[in-house]
């Protein structure tokens, strides 16, 4: 199955020096196909499954965010905190893809940059940051309005990536040309890589997909689909979004239609947050009215269709099109998207989410979320959000179906992909088997 | 004359020739292009309703062959599937038996299995039928990320799958495709029109999804000429179910290029025949109207021999008998002074007859000699020598010198005052006016009346010679200036020859009017100047 970027064909190229058995070893290149890759390597918020995993392959952030939801360093070496100053120290002889070492000019050149770019986790921030500067050539000094939760995760934004003065990144593979070249973009392994050499040498890039059926499917609930509804025209009033909510039926999309997922009560997928089972709603109300259908490019085509038919079945009259990443609920209609958070921690992720919904419906869940945010105590905080959370989901606007692998097909042999809690495939690991 | 003659011919043979060339071809071309019309239309009704045959000869096939397939779901396929999973059936089976449509539908219209609408598991049927006509139905079919409705030739049979009993429903999507391959087929423009689907089930370019208000004009008639996308259209219809039509078209412009080739090709033919027609016309007349032409010349110049041997032949009859007459008496007289002279040796008797028989000879030798000056001045006519001429004046001398032969003849003259001199001989006019004035006196013989009267004339003068003598008959009028033609005993027949000859030499004609019993008027019309001589 082809659906959109949210899976892509990893396809072995080369025989394996070695067996699973007796772990990884270097060499060897992998082709991947992907429905279509940016028009260069700018760091900028990445969308969609394929925009993360070429965004992985190439840059570098500072810090990502751990399994556990603690940030963890990557290029940085460390930070501190004093009162509302944020300290990140770089890691001595990292270099850029050009060879240039990463230094403290190019970290606040970056970050300006990622300040003022349209990602969800730079709007949340850039509001509160008062002040940035090198102290150094290692060492960098960020300066918030108050101290707040978060202002380091945001920092693990694809968007939030270090490039040189002459744009190069700092990820564990290397572009061979700015853009693709026909259909075709080939990367290289980085020797320098923060974590060390990856292992595979190259992976070639085939836009618009591999013409190998992949043979295996792994992955992770990373994500969310969800319905996110335009509140004006037929679906003004909550039992018309009740209408549209009870008609979809997210276990049966679970069981049916998507593979890997699960029925989901809560907006966040449940590697990011666990939420308390939702108790199920009232039967739905009956729709009427034609009703306009955005599909987002993550959204498997059979699930999409599932939906339509759930719709047209609950009394619409749907007509269902393809959306892009950027596009937003139609006026008086649903969006449904694979939504993965572009920053793996709660609040950052909810945050998120409230950009989609209008403002007048979220000024609670904000509330709560920058009270969140002040929050000290763990626990406090961890209470707070998953009252914001079911703030958010409160109104009908925002509604979760189910929580969804971010998955990928490989060949067998193909080993050591892994899947990061923000839903990027990470193949700096990845090595071949026989 | 000659050349005249030739033109006119070329003339009416290059009529005759375009005629001969060109009328048939535009005759021939019309009858063609009409019938040709007409076999187009009968041809293209006859193509449109054997594409109305061969699409519903399709359409029946596949409801056979969804009926044979769906036999074999429901006895080999069925049996051998548990009920665990049915959802992974419809798209299974309908592989298997290349079913593009394949449903399986649980007894309260639950969908349980689609090939084509995966998407409805488990969802009530949403499908619509045309009531009169069960094996078309209206199906639900997965397109990008929802559904499209398609129309469906399709065939229901009963199974049981574990134990549970379902309703199989199969067939094949009368789509774009399928309706492609078949206007491919026919060589026409095949389209569906369903009062179920919002628009036409065609071929992707078909100008017939041009037709928007087709629904309204197809129920009808079932035929007809409709304009789609700029062209216009020959169709036919065929209800397959109520609100159902099945519609053939077949563009006029094919039949409308053919009869315009036609058209044009004949206009072709006409030019090329009418070029030819000239150019043959050309030299067929120079090779017909030459000898023709030769041929007439010789004729006339054959009959103008004829008339002058005929002329002469007459002049020697006349000359002879004018001769003869004459001769006898002196012949006589000379015989009888010799037989005198013979008889009577004093000479007395001799003495006595010789003053009557010498009188007689000088008689008639003097008539010899009249007929000999009048042969004479006809063959030696002078050309008029031109001069100023009053005509009064010349008309006063005749009369005067005519006047001792007018004895009993009651003369009158009516000569215009003023008249303008015309430009000629004076001798010759003299002789012309004298020689009608003594042939007037020699039709009177003695009484009645002569007028002569003179009139201005377009520029001229005008001369009218009038007896009231016997008149003359129409065959007499119509030889009246034939030379040596007379009606006078002892004419020479030379006389109004002359004036003709004469009036024609200064530019003028003669004419005559005669009726018999009442007399007769010689009109002479000299012109003003110019005199042709």
């Amino acid at each position: 199955v082809r659906n959109s970027a949210a899976v892509i064909a990893l396809v072995l190229a080369l025989p394996s020096p070695g067996s699973p058995a007796l772990g990884p070893s270097y060499g060897g290149r992998i082709e991947i196909g992907l429905d279509a890759v940016p028009a260069g390597f700018v760091p900028a918020p990445a969308r969609t499954a394929g925009a993360r995993l070429l965004s992985g392959l190439v840059h570098e952030t500072l810090v990502t965010v751990s399994p556990d939801g603690a940030p963890s360093p990557a290029l940085a070496a460390g930070w501190s905190v004093t009162g509302r100053e944020l300290t990140i120290g770089l890691r001595p002889g990292a270099l850029f893809h050009d060879g240039t070492p990463i230094t403290s000019a190019d970290v606040v050149r970056s970050l300006q940059r990622f300040l003022r770019s349209t990602s969800p986790a730079a709007a949340w921030l850039a509001p509160h940051v008062t002040g940035l500067a090198a102290a150094d050539p290692l060492r960098v000094v960020l300066t918030v309005d108050e101290n707040r939760h978060g202002v380091l995760e945001a920092l693990a934004a694809p968007a939030a990536a270090m490039t040189s003065a002459r744009g190069a990144g700092a990820g564990p593979f290397v572009p061979t040309t700015n853009a693709p070249v026909g259909q075709r973009l080939t990367l290289v392994h980085f020797a320098h890589h923060v974590r060390g050499r990856p292992f595979l040498d190259a992976i070639d890039v085939r836009v618009g997909g591999s013409d190998v059926q992949p043979s295996a499917t792994t992955g992770a609930r990373l994500g969310t689909l969800l319905l996110v509804i335009d509140p004006h025209g037929g679906l003004a009033s909550e039992d018309a979004r009740r209408a549209v909510r009870g008609a979809v039926d997210g276990a049966d999309l679970a069981r049916n239609f998507w593979p890997g997922a699960a029925a989901a009560g809560s907006l966040l997928p449940p590697a990011i947050l666990l939420a308390p089972p939702v108790p199920p709603s009232a039967p739905p109300a009956r729709g009427s009215g034609t009703l306009a259908l955005r599909v987002g490019p993550d959204v498997p085509v059979a699930v999409g269709q599932r939906v339509a038919a759930l719709l047209g079945s609950a009394g619409f009259t749907v007509r269902a099109s393809a959306a892009r990443p950027e596009d937003v609920a139609p006026a008086g209609g649903v969006r449904l998207i694979a939504w993965t958070p572009e920053v793996a921690d709660p609040l950052l992720a909810l945050e998120e989410l409230a950009a989609l919904a209008p403002a007048a419906a979220t000024s609670a869940v904000r509330d709560l979320l920058n009270a969140a945010a002040r929050e000290p105590d763990a626990d406090r905080r961890h209470v707070l959000i998953l009252r914001a959370e079911a703030a958010l989901r409160a109104g009908s606007i925002l509604v979760p179906i189910a929580a969804v692998p971010v998955g990928f097909q490989a060949r067998a042999g193909v080993q050591g992909v892994t899947v990061d809690e923000a839903g990027r495939i990470r193949l700096e690991d990845a090595w071949i088997a026989p | 004359v000659t050349q005249t003659t030739a033109t006119a011919f070329r003339r009416r043979l290059t009529a005759a020739l375009i005629a001969v060339a060109v009328l048939p071809v535009l005759l021939l071309a019309g009858l063609v292009l009409v019938r040709l019309s007409r076999s187009f239309e009968r041809d293209a009704d006859a193509r449109l309703a054997s594409g109305l045959d061969a699409v519903s000869g399709v359409l029946d096939r596949m409801e056979a062959t969804a009926t044979a397939k769906l036999t074999a779901v429901a006895e080999e396929d069925a049996p051998a599937a548990g009920r665990s999973d049915m959802r992974p059936l419809a798209d299974e089976w309908g592989r298997r038996r290349d079913l593009p449509m394949l449903e399986i539908v649980a007894p309260d219209g639950t969908i349980l299995s689609s090939r084509h609408w995966p998407a409805g598991y488990g969802l009530e049927e949403q499908d619509v039928r045309h009531p009169d006509a069960p094996r078309f139905r209206v199906e639900k079919v997965a397109e990008g990320y929802g559904a499209v409705d398609r129309l469906a030739v399709v065939a229901e049979h009963g199974a049981t799958i574990g134990d549970v009993p379902v309703l199989l429903r199969g067939g094949r999507f009368v789509d774009e495709s399928l309706l492609d391959e078949v206007s491919r087929l026919t060589g026409t423009e095949v389209g569906i029109s369903s009062r179920l689907i919002d628009r036409w089930i065609a071929r992707p370019r078909s100008p017939l999804n041009q037709w928007h208000d087709a629904r309204s004009a197809i129920g009808g008639p079932l035929e007809g000429v409709e304009t789609l996308a700029g062209e216009s259209f020959r169709w036919q219809a065929r209800p397959l179910a109520e609100g159902l039509y099945l519609v053939v078209a077949l563009p006029r412009s094919s039949t409308a290029g053919v009869l315009g080739g036609i058209g044009r090709a004949t206009i072709l033919a006409a030019l090329v025949a009418l070029a030819g027609a000239l150019l043959a016309a050309s030299r067929l007349a120079r090779r017909i109207a030459a000898p023709v032409t030769e041929e007439l010349a010789e004729s006339r110049e054959r009959v103008l021999q004829a008339e002058r041997v005929a002329a002469w032949r007459e002049m020697a009859r006349r000359l002879a008998h004018e001769l003869k007459n004459p001769i006898f008496p002196i012949q006589l007289s000379v015989e009888t002074l010799r037989r005198v002279a013979e008889e009577d040796a004093s000479g007395r008797r001799l003495a006595e007859a010789f003053p009557d028989a010498s009188t007689t000879i000088l008689e008639e030798l003097r008539a010899l000699r009249k007929i000999v000056d009048e042969f004479s001045q006809f063959a030696r006519m002078p050309a008029p020598t031109p001069a100023a001429v009053d005509v009064n004046e010349v008309v006063d001398q005749v009369l005067r010198l005519y006047e001792p032969r007018s004895t009993g003849v009651q003369i009158r003259t009516e000569l215009a005052p003023g008249l303008p001199p015309v430009t000629g001989d004076r001798d010759l006019l003299s002789r012309a006016i004298g020689n009608l004035v003594s042939n007037a006196l020699d039709a009177l013989e003695g009484r009645g009346s002569l007028s002569v009267r003179t009139a201005a004339h377009d520029g001229g003068a005008r001369i009218d010679v009038e007896d009231t003598g016997p008149g003359l008959r129409d065959e007499q009028r119509a030889r009246l200036f034939t030379p040596y033609y007379t009606t006078k005993r002892g004419g020479t027949g030379l006389g109004l020859a002359i004036v003709q000859g004469i009036v024609s030499d200064h530019g003028g004609r003669v004419e005559v009017t005669s009726t018999p019993g009442r007399g007769t008027a010689f009109t002479l019309y000299l012109p003003g100047d110019n005199p042709r001589s």
